[in-house]
């Protein structure tokens, strides 16, 4: 029914669309973080520090959300419509989330109340967070989608959910306090260093639980565990997580600045290999392949062409961003 | 000038200019301009007046704006747009401060005649709005739609309230040659902060 071209070019999708879902999580996900941990902090003027820690790059971060939704659109229409379908209440949540979030940025500065903008920007990223964790529990542990009107509007509220949501926040919490250190000096540094400990040792045990609950709600994802070729893979990552870790303690013990980040990104490439690994070729646990999914041939060769030149200038724009605006975050005297 | 009436598939009262449209439309003066009338009543759009003035509004706009860029150019062909002079020119001023929310209208109208002009068809000729809708409860789509305005609107104000702060703070005249002509009587209401 298939050919092999077909098969081909959904995979290649399937990996564009996995590398721009990872690229967000990592890049907006270090950045709601620190909305989260503003929450935490209550000294003004390390708040505004971490605040233009993001002024520069928050908007571009977001452009992989975006760009996650045209792609998935366009490669995988049936994804996209029922994803968005039976997710419409999280997506909606994140969606005001992230507007109250991204004009909390360009208002507090002009406010003579920060307090308002202080909570539309703290509050508004937690809350992006929780809905996105809500969506992606929702998501992983089964949609029902079977039927002609989905399970209902809150299929993807469960306990599950609940607790990868919980999980999102402590990862994202993890990346910000690891992205504060390489941004930031002084008390606002120690602070942050106390804050990723905290949250690894918190996301750790969170994602042994989430793995072990996973193996039970799918037994997909257990017989894969089982079988040959993924066994090897999935313990495989399960390793590098572990070492990750591992390595990730070490470097916030030794002091080291710039690794405690690197760390925890790789710890989310791990999971999320793992994940993907887990539950291939599935994009909808249990119902719809990624080959079921994807649009014709025809479709997935034109969108190479737009998405192929575009993704790599977007990779050198934002890589060059982060290059000009490296190094540490400092106020003037006058400033804030 | 007209009011369509799509029941009566006329219109209810016209006043037109003859051959304009056929030059807008096609490029010459006896060129086919494709009417309304040409396609049934079942493939026309809803509410026509509202895409009727719509258009009219934004071409009206555009061509206001063309006119303000042309009123200016020749006041700075005649050297009248220096620091100095362009304080005599009160109507030039406030037509630049009136034109302020009119490029935002016209997109507003564009988009109106966009998205209702190509009612009743989501892709043209091939599928409907009416059959591409979401499974989803009206009520679900209803409560986003509601929080929607009700965000932006509030959203809007709050630009107002902090445009309007950073206007009435006016520009920075330090290095200007006329701080004393414009910043005394421009500063008068604003609060300085930091």
């Amino acid at each position: 029914m298939f050919n092999e071209l077909h098969v081909f070019l959904a995979n290649i999708w399937f990996f564009i669309i996995w590398l721009i879902f990872f690229l967000y999580i990592v890049v907006d996900g270090f950045d709601l973080g620190v909305g989260i941990l503003f929450l935490l902090n209550r000294d003004e003027k390390q708040r505004t520090i971490m605040m233009a820690s993001l002024g520069s790059i928050w908007d571009a971060n977001e452009t992989w959300l975006v760009l996650l939704i045209g792609a998935l659109f366009g490669a995988f229409p049936l994804i996209y419509a029922i994803v968005l379908h039976a997710l419409y209440i999280p997506v909606m949540l994140m969606i005001f989330a992230l507007i109250f979030r991204g004009v909390a940025f360009e208002f507090r500065s002009h406010a003579h109340n920060k307090a308002l903008w202080n909570i539309a920007f703290g509050g508004g990223s937690l809350l992006a967070a929780i809905a996105q964790g809500l969506a992606f529990g929702g998501l992983i542990s089964g949609l029902n989608v079977t039927g002609a009107g989905l399970n209902g509007d809150w299929a993807w509220l469960t306990p599950f959910s609940l607790l990868v949501a919980v999980g999102v926040v402590v990862g994202y919490g993890l990346l910000g306090a690891t992205y504060l250190i390489v941004k930031t000096e002084g008390e606002l540094q120690k602070t942050s260093i106390r804050h990723a400990y905290v949250n690894a040792i918190l996301g750790i045990s969170i994602g042994i639980a989430v793995i072990t609950w996973t193996l039970q709600l799918n037994p997909y994802v257990a017989a894969r565990w089982d079988a040959y070729p993924s066994r090897f893979s999935l313990n495989f990552f399960l390793g590098m997580i572990g070492f990750a870790f591992l390595m990730l303690l070490r470097a916030l013990l030794r002091g080291f600045e710039k690794s405690p980040f690197f760390w925890s990104v790789f710890i989310f490439f791990a999971s999320l290999m793992g994940m993907t690994i887990g539950y291939y070729p599935y994009m909808i646990p249990s119902s719809i392949t990624l080959i079921e999914a994807a649009s014709s041939s025809k479709t997935l060769i034109f969108m190479l062409t737009g998405i192929g030149f575009l993704v790599p200038v977007m990779l050198v724009y934002n890589g060059y961003q982060y290059f000009v605006f490296s190094g540490k975050i400092r106020m003037d005297e006058d400033a804030g | 000038m007209a009011w369509p009436n799509k029941s009566a598939q006329k219109n209810d009262w016209s006043i037109s200019v003859p051959k304009v449209l056929s030059v807008l439309a096609t490029g010459s003066s006896d060129g086919q301009v494709i009417g309304l009338k040409s396609f049934p009543p079942a493939d026309q759009p809803p509410v026509m007046p509202l895409i009727f003035y719509c258009f009219r509004i934004m071409a009206a706009i555009g061509f206001g704006l063309f006119a303000l860029i042309i009123w200016t150019l020749v006041w700075w062909l005649k050297g009248q747009l220096t620091s100095e002079r362009i304080v005599k020119n009160r109507m030039l001023l406030y037509a630049w401060t009136a034109s302020l929310p009119l490029g935002y209208l016209a997109t507003e109208c564009g988009w109106i005649v966009r998205e209702v002009g190509r009612q009743p068809w989501m892709i043209y000729g091939l599928l409907r709005t009416r059959d591409v809708a979401s499974a989803l409860p009206a009520s679900a789509v209803f409560v986003s739609l509601v929080s929607f305005v009700i965000v932006y609107v509030m959203l809007f104000m709050m630009f107002v309230v902090f445009a309007s702060r950073i206007i009435r703070k006016g520009p920075d005249m330090a290095d200007a040659p006329l701080t004393k002509i414009i910043g005394g009587e421009e500063h008068k209401g604003g609060e300085p902060h930091v």
